[in-house]
C-alpha cells in the first residue's frame, strides 16, 4: 500500500519535473527568428463581442481598435483628431453637414477594395434595431438615426449617404462639436457586408470572415483565451509596430497578469493594490513601473434632496473631511492620482483652487452649524452603497467609513450589492432616494461637453444626485454653445466653481493606470482618454 | 442476553452496566489527540464567546499610519491594509466562521441524518421521496442557489416591504449578512449525509442482528434508534467534521466574490480572501487565517475520528 | 434490477423539469439585467429594443413555455452576453473540458486518496496515521481559491517548471495545475471516509474469519474489507465528481481554463438567462446519472442490498 502511494507521487513529481520551463507564450503561426511578438493581458470577462457595431467597449475594445480604422482617429500622444481612412474631410458653415472623402486605393484586409457605402452599411447596420447593438445610440446625432434606431424611422432615413466609392456625406440634427470624436468610436467602424450575410453572428470567430481594415488582422481567436492578430498587408500607412500581437485574456487580470509578467509569459502586467508595494521594492521591477495618467474621476455620489445630505453644509463637511490623499496613498497603495477636484484635470474649465480640499477643523465647524456638533443626532442608518465585486472599492468604503467616524464622529452603514443588483439599484435611483454610493467617469473625448453638460447638468443628472442649480445649468448651457476657446474656459470655470461648493460629488482620486511594462518595450502609451494599446506604435526590442 | 455463573461465597466482580456513551466517553479521554483538539475547540469557543475582552483592539479600528504590519509588540499578528489588528479580526472572526460550522453541524445532524435513516429503513415511497428531492437539489448547482439567494435577499431587503422582509432584514443583520449563506447552507448540507446514512441502513437492514431485534419484538423506532444509529455514526460523524471545512471554504469563496459577510465584519473567509490578494506582498496576512483555519479544522477531524473510534461498538473496553 | 433502472430513469425527467422550473423562477426574480451597465447606463430606447430583440418583455410564464419548447427541439437559444456563440456553442466548447478535467482529478483523488486512507486505516492510531490525517485535511483547509494560487506562485514563479495559465488538453503540462487544484481537495476527502469505513469493516466477523483463514494483512484489506467500506467512498465520490465539475470553477477562473464552471459563474452574475439555464439542465442531467451510477454499485459492492 504504501508502495503505491509512493510511487505515484513520484511519477507526478516526476512528470512535472520533466516538463520544459515557461518559455513564453505559443509562438504566432509561421514566425521565422525575426518576427517581433508583443504579448498582452486582457480581462476576459465581458468580452462580448468582437462586432464593432455591436460592442459596448468593455474588454474587446482594444483588439477591435488594432484591428480596424475609422474615418478618423485620436493620436495616442497629443489626442487630436488625425485622418485615418479618410484623408480629408469638411464641414458645412452651418455645422450640419460633414464631407469626408476617402484615401485612394483603400483595402480590407483581404485585399478588396473598401468603399464608403462600407461606411454607409456599417453605420446603418449599428444604429438598426435588428443588430442589438450595445452601443446603438452613439450615431443618434446623425439625423434620423434616433428615429431609426427606436423603430420610429427608416434606414433610408438615416442621413449618411456614399455619394461615390470615395465620398461619404453626414448630416447631423443639430450642430455638435464633438461629432468628429464620435465618428472615430468603434462603432463607426466600416463591416464587410458580405462577410456578415454570408456568416450571420459567427462573422467574427474565423480568419477568413473576419475581414478588417486597421493595421493588423485576425489570425485566431479562442473565446476567453487568447486572441492573435498579424501585421495587414493590405493597409494603406506603415506599420512599424510588431509582427503579431497576443492577447492572452484573464478573469482577474490584475492577480493573473503580474504572475504572468513574472513568469515572462506576458509583456505588460496590470499593477493593483498590494503588487504595488512588492513591485516598487523590487530590484527589478521597480524599473520597469509605469503610471498613466487617466482622464477620469472616482467619486462618493450623494443625494443632493434627501436628508441629512441634502444640507449643504453636511455635503461640505463630509468632503472637507474625507482624506483622499491618504486613501489613495496608503489605503489604494498609490494607484491612482490624488484627488484634485470633482472634475479631472485636463478638462478646460476644471480649477484646481475651486476644490474644497481637505481640512478637518473646517469640516467640524460646518457639521456643527448644520446641528450634529461632534455626530450628535445623526441619524441612524446613513447608508453607503457599492458594488462588491471589486476589493478597492470595499476597501474605500471601509477606509471612508473609519475616517468620518474619527474626524466627525458620525456612523455610516456599508451596503455592499452583488455587481448587477447594484447596477440595477443604480439606475433606479432616477427617482428613488438613496444616500451615497460610489461610481466614477472617465472622458470619451476631452471637451467640458463630457462632463459638465452630459454629467452634472440637472436635465441630464447622470448619476441622479438629484442636484439642479440653476446658475450652474445656465453658465454650462452657455458654454455649450460658446465658439470663442477663452470665453469658453471662463465660463466652464465659473460653473466649476458652483460645482466644488456645492460638494454632489466627492472625489476619492482621479484615474490612473499603472503598469509594468518589459524593459525591451517601447512606445507602450496609454493615451489618458480611453487609453487603449495601439499595436503600431509600439517596438519590440528583442 | 448474558447469563452469569455465580459462584457462591466467591466475590462477584462488580461491573458497571455496559453503556455505549459512558463507555465511549472513556475511550474519547484516552485518545490524546482527541482530547487536545477538545481543549483547542473549546477553547476557541470561549474565545469566540468573549472576543470583546479577548481582542486588544475593537475590530474595525483603523490605522492608516500602520498598514500592512509584519507581526510587533502592538500587533501580534500584524495588520492589515487598513491598519486593522490581524489578532482582533482573527478572535471576532472566529465567531462568523464557528457560527458557520455550527449550523452546519446542526443541520447535519438534525434534517440529514433522521431523512437519510428514515429513506432507507422504510423504503418503498418514502425513500422514492427523500431521495429524488435529495437529487434535485444535489443537481441544483449549489453556488448557484447561494449567489440567486444571497443576491435576492440582498436585493430584496434593500426596500424591505410588509413585516416579512423586515423580519428577514433583521435576522440578516443580527448574522452581519450572512442569511443568505445560512439559508444556502441549509438547503445543502444534509443532502450527502442523508445520502450516506440511507445507504448504510441499506446495508445494514439486511443484516442478521436486525433481524434478531425484530424477532425479539423491537419496535421499528427502537431498532432505528438503538441499531441502526449507532452503526451509521461513523459516516455521520466523518460528514459532518467535513462539512465544516466545506461550509467555512464555502463562506471564504463568497466573501472572495464580495458576496461573504458584510463589511467590517471580520470572518476567517474574508481575511483569507483579502489575504490571498496579498500574500506575496504581505504573506502574514494569509497565513495568519489559513493556518487557524487549518488547525481548527485540523482538530475538529481528530475530534472526529476520536469520536468515531470511541463510539465503535465494536471496540469494546473489557 | 431492470425495473428499478428503468424506473429510476424515467425519474430524471421530472427532477429535471423541477431544477429547471426553480432555476428559471429564482433567476427572473433577481434584479439586474443581462446588459452591461458598469461604465453607462444604457439609454431606455436601447434597453427596451434589446428587450424586444431577445423576447425579455415576453410576460414570464410565455418565455418559460417558449424556452421548454425550444429545449425540447434542441435548441438552447443564445447567449445574451456572447453574439457570436449560441448557448450549444458554449456547453459544447466547454462542458468537455469540465469533464475532462473533472475525472482526470477525481482519477488522481481516488488514485491518491483511498490508498492513502487505507494505509491510515491499516497503521491505525500510529503516527502513519496522524501524519496522514495531517496531508489529507491540510489537502482540504485551504479553500480552492488559495489552493491554487499557491500553486501557481510556487510551481510557475518560484520553480518556473509550469506556465500560469491556459489550456490545452488534457494531456498538456498545462493539465497539472489545475488537476492538483481540484483533486487534493476530493483526495482528502475520499481518505478519510475510505479510513473511517475501512475501520468499521475491520472489526466485522467475516474480517476475523479471513484472518484466521490465514490472509495477508493487504490480501484481507483488498479482497475484503475494501469492497465493503467502499459504499460510502462511492457515495462521496459520485458526489463530489459532480460538485468538481461545478466547483472547479475557481480554478478554471484563476488558471484561465475554459470550463463550464465558469461560465455558470459568471451566467450568474451576468443575467445571462439561457445559458444558465441550459447549464443548469446539464448539470441536472449529469448529477442524475451520476447519482443512479453510484446507486447501482451498491449492489454490486454489497451484494445484500436489494432493490425492489
Amino acid at each position: 500500500m504504501r508502495k503505491i502511494v509512493a510511487l505515484s507521487l513520484f511519477v507526478v513529481l516526476a512528470v512535472a519535473a520533466c516538463t520544459p520551463s515557461s518559455s513564453g507564450s505559443p509562438s504566432p503561426s509561421g514566425g521565422t527568428a525575426a518576427k517581433t511578438t508583443l504579448r498582452l493581458p486582457e480581462a476576459a470577462k465581458i468580452v462580448n463581442t468582437m462586432d464593432p457595431g455591436i460592442s459596448s467597449g468593455g474588454a474587446g475594445l482594444e483588439q477591435i481598435q488594432n484591428m480596424f480604422e475609422a474615418l478618423a482617429y485620436v493620436d495616442q500622444v497629443t489626442g487630436e483628431i488625425k485622418p485615418g481612412q479618410a484623408e480629408k474631410w469638411t464641414i458645412s458653415p452651418d455645422g450640419l453637414t460633414y464631407t469626408f472623402n476617402l484615401r485612394s486605393g483603400l483595402k480590407w484586409s483581404d485585399g478588396q477594395p473598401l468603399k464608403a457605402s462600407d461606411f454607409e452599411y456599417a453605420w446603418k447596420r449599428a444604429t438598426d434595431p435588428a443588430t442589438k447593438s450595445r452601443y446603438a445610440q452613439t450615431l443618434w446625432p446623425v439625423k434620423g438615426a434616433e428615429a431609426f434606431g427606436t423603430g420610429k424611422g427608416t434606414a433610408d432615413g438615416m442621413a449618411v449617404k456614399a455619394s461615390d466609392d470615395k465620398t461619404l456625406v453626414v448630416t447631423l440634427e443639430r450642430p455638435a462639436p464633438f461629432f468628429m470624436h464620435l465618428a472615430a468610436t468603434w462603432t463607426a467602424y466600416p463591416v464587410r457586408k458580405d462577410t456578415i450575410d454570408k456568416n450571420g453572428d459567427k462573422w467574427t470567430l474565423t480568419k477568413d470572415s473576419y475581414i478588417s481594415n486597421g493595421h493588423y488582422r485576425l489570425v485566431e481567436w479562442k473565446p476567453e483565451q487568447s486572441m492573435t492578430v498579424e501585421k495587414n498587408p493590405n493597409y494603406w500607412g506603415d506599420n512599424k509596430g510588431p509582427d503579431t500581437i497576443v492577447w492572452t485574456l484573464y478573469d482577474d487580470v490584475a492577480t493573473k497578469s503580474v504572475l504572468a509578467y513574472e513568469a515572462n509569459e506576458i509583456d505588460r502586467a496590470v499593477l493593483v493594490g498590494a503588487d504595488i508595494t512588492r513591485a516598487k521594492a523590487d530590484a527589478t521591477l521597480s524599473k520597469e513601473i509605469k503610471k498613466f495618467e487617466r482622464q477620469g474621476s472616482q467619486w462618493i455620489i450623494l443625494d443632493t434632496k434627501n436628508p441629512p445630505l441634502d444640507n449643504v453644509k453636511v455635503r461640505q463637511a463630509l468632503s472637507l473631511a474625507t482624506d483622499a490623499k491618504r486613501i489613495n496613498e496608503v489605503v489604494l497603495k498609490d494607484a491612482y492620482f490624488n484627488s484634485i477636484s470633482v472634475v479631472a484635470p485636463g478638462i478646460p474649465g476644471q480649477k484646481k483652487e475651486n476644490a474644497l480640499g481637505y481640512d478637518v477643523a473646517k469640516a467640524k465647524q460646518l457639521l456643527a452649524d448644520a446641528g450634529y456638533a461632534d455626530g450628535k443626532g445623526w441619524p441612524a442608518n446613513v447608508k453607503f452603497t457599492f458594488a462588491s465585486g471589486a476589493a478597492e472599492t470595499k476597501a474605500i468604503a471601509e477606509a471612508v467609513q473609519g475616517i468620518w467616524k474619527s474626524n466627525l464622529g458620525i456612523d455610516i452603514v456599508l451596503e455592499p450589492m452583488e455587481d448587477k443588483a447594484f447596477d440595477n439599484w443604480r439606475t433606479t435611483r432616477k427617482d428613488q432616494p438613496f444616500n451615497m454610493y460610489v461610481s466614477g467617469w472617465g472622458s470619451d473625448y476631452e471637451d467640458p461637453n463630457n462632463w459638465y453638460n452630459l454629467l452634472f447638468h440637472s436635465k441630464a443628472d447622470f448619476f441622479y444626485a438629484h442636484w439642479k442649480n440653476t446658475e450652474f445649468d445656465g453658465l454650462v448651457d452657455q458654454g455649450l454653445k460658446e465658439n470663442d476657446q477663452a470665453k469658453r474656459k471662463a465660463t466652464y470655470e465659473s460653473a466649476d466653481k458652483i460645482l466644488n461648493t456645492e460638494a454632489p460629488y466627492i472625489t476619492i482620486y482621479h484615474w490612473a493606470r499603472f503598469d509594468l511594462i518589459k524593459p525591451y518595450i517601447e512606445g507602450l502609451n496609454h493615451y489618458r482618454v480611453l487609453g487603449r494599446i495601439q499595436g503600431y506604435l509600439v517596438r519590440v526590442k528583442k | 442476553m448474558t447469563t452469569r455463573a455465580v459462584t457462591l461465597n466467591a466475590p462477584v466482580p462488580m461491573r458497571r452496566p455496559a453503556n455505549l456513551w459512558r463507555d465511549a466517553w472513556h475511550r474519547l479521554i484516552q485518545n490524546r489527540a482527541a482530547v487536545i483538539s477538545l481543549v483547542y475547540i473549546v477553547l476557541l469557543l470561549l474565545i469566540a464567546i468573549f472576543a470583546s475582552a479577548v481582542a486588544p483592539y475593537p475590530f474595525e479600528r483603523q490605522d492608516l499610519d500602520s498598514t500592512d504590519l509584519g507581526p510587533s509588540a502592538q500587533h501580534l499578528f500584524g495588520t492589515d491594509g487598513l491598519g486593522r489588528d490581524e489578532l482582533s479580526r482573527l478572535v471576532y472572526g472566529s465567531r462568523i466562521s464557528l457560527a458557520v460550522a455550527l449550523v452546519d453541524v446542526l443541520i447535519v445532524l438534525f434534517i440529514g441524518v433522521p431523512l437519510g435513516l428514515i429513506a432507507g429503513f422504510f423504503g418503498r415511497w418514502l425513500d422514492v421521496l427523500v431521495m429524488r428531492t435529495v437529487d434535485v437539489l444535489l443537481a441544483f448547482p449549489n453556488l448557484l442557489l447561494v449567489i440567486v439567494v444571497i443576491t435576492y435577499l440582498r436585493a430584496v431587503l434593500d426596500q424591505p416591504q410588509g413585516p416579512l422582509l423586515a423580519i428577514i432584514g433583521g435576522l440578516d443583520g443580527i448574522t452581519g449578512g450572512l442569511l443568505g449563506v445560512f439559508i444556502a447552507l441549509g438547503l445543502v448540507s444534509w443532502l450527502t449525509v442523508a445520502r450516506l446514512v440511507r445507504g448504510q441502513v441499506l446495508s445494514l437492514k439486511e443484516k442478521e442482528f436486525i433481524e434478531a431485534a425484530r424477532m425479539t419484538g423491537a419496535t421499528n423506532a427502537r431498532i432505528v434508534s438503538r441499531h441502526l444509529l449507532p452503526n451509521t455514526l461513523a459516516p455521520v460523524i466523518v460528514a459532518a467534521t467535513f462539512g465544516i471545512p466545506a461550509a467555512i471554504a464555502t463562506e471564504a469563496g463568497l466573501s472572495f466574490l464580495g458576496l461573504g459577510v458584510r463589511p467590517p465584519l471580520p470572518s476567517w473567509g474574508i481575511l483569507i480572501a483579502e489575504g490571498v490578494r496579498n500574500m506575496r506582498a504581505f504573506p502574514h496576512e494569509l497565513v495568519v487565517p489559513a493556518v487557524a483555519l487549518a488547525v481548527t479544522l485540523i482538530c475538529f477531524n481528530f475530534l472526529g475520528d476520536g469520536l468515531r473510534d470511541a463510539l465503535d461498538p465494536k471496540l469494546k473496553v473489557d | 434490477m431492470t425495473i428499478y433502472l428503468l424506473r429510476r430513469l424515467l425519474w430524471v425527467l421530472p427532477s429535471l423539469f423541477v431544477v429547471f422550473t426553480l432555476t428559471f423562477v429564482l433567476v427572473h426574480a433577481t434584479p439586474g439585467s443581462p446588459w452591461d451597465e458598469s461604465d453607462k447606463p444604457l439609454p431606455a430606447s436601447v434597453k427596451e429594443n434589446l428587450a424586444r430583440q431577445y423576447h425579455l418583455d415576453d410576460p414570464l410564464p410565455k418565455q418559460y413555455v417558449d424556452y421548454l419548447w425550444n429545449v425540447l427541439h434542441g435548441d438552447f437559444g443564445p447567449s445574451y452576453r456572447s453574439v457570436e456563440r449560441s448557448v450549444s456553442d458554449i456547453i459544447g466548447a466547454t462542458l468537455p473540458v469540465s469533464a475532462m478535467l473533472g475525472i482526470a482529478s477525481m482519477l488522481f483523488a481516488i488514485v491518491v486518496g483511498v490508498p492513502l486512507g487505507a494505509l491510515a486505516a491499516v497503521k491505525h492510531n500510529t503516527w502513519i496515521d496522524y501524519v496522514s490525517s495531517l496531508i489529507t485535511v491540510t489537502g482540504l483547509a485551504t479553500p480552492p481559491f488559495v489552493r491554487v494560487s499557491l500553486l501557481i506562485v510556487f510551481f510557475s514563479i518560484t520553480l518556473g517548471w509550469l506556465p500560469t495559465g491556459g489550456w490545452e488538453g488534457i494531456f498538456d503540462v498545462r493539465a497539472i495545475i489545475p488537476i492538483l487544484a481540484i483533486g487534493l481537495g476530493p483526495a482528502a476527502i475520499l481518505a478519510r471516509y475510505t479510513r473511517s469505513s475501512l475501520l468499521e469493516v475491520h472489526g466485522q466477523d467475516f474480517i476475523r474469519t479471513a484472518r484466521a483463514k490465514g490472509l495477508t494483512e493487504t490480501a484481507v484489506v483488498v479482497r475484503h474489507a475494501m469492497k465493503n467500506a467502499l459504499i460510502p467512498v462511492v457515495t462521496v465520490a459520485g458526489v463530489t465528481l459532480a460538485n468538481v465539475i461545478t466547483g472547479a470553477f475557481f480554478v478554471e477562473r484563476i488558471y484561465s481554463v475554459p470550463g463550464i464552471g465558469r461560465q455558470f459563474v459568471d451566467s450568474v452574475s451576468g443575467r445571462d438567462y439561457p445559458l444558465l439555464l441550459g447549464i443548469v439542465l446539464v448539470f441536472a442531467l449529469l448529477i442524475s446519472l451520476v447519482n443512479l451510477l453510484v446507486d447501482l454499485s451498491y449492489g454490486f459492492l454489497d451484494p445484500r442490498i436489494r432493490y425492489r
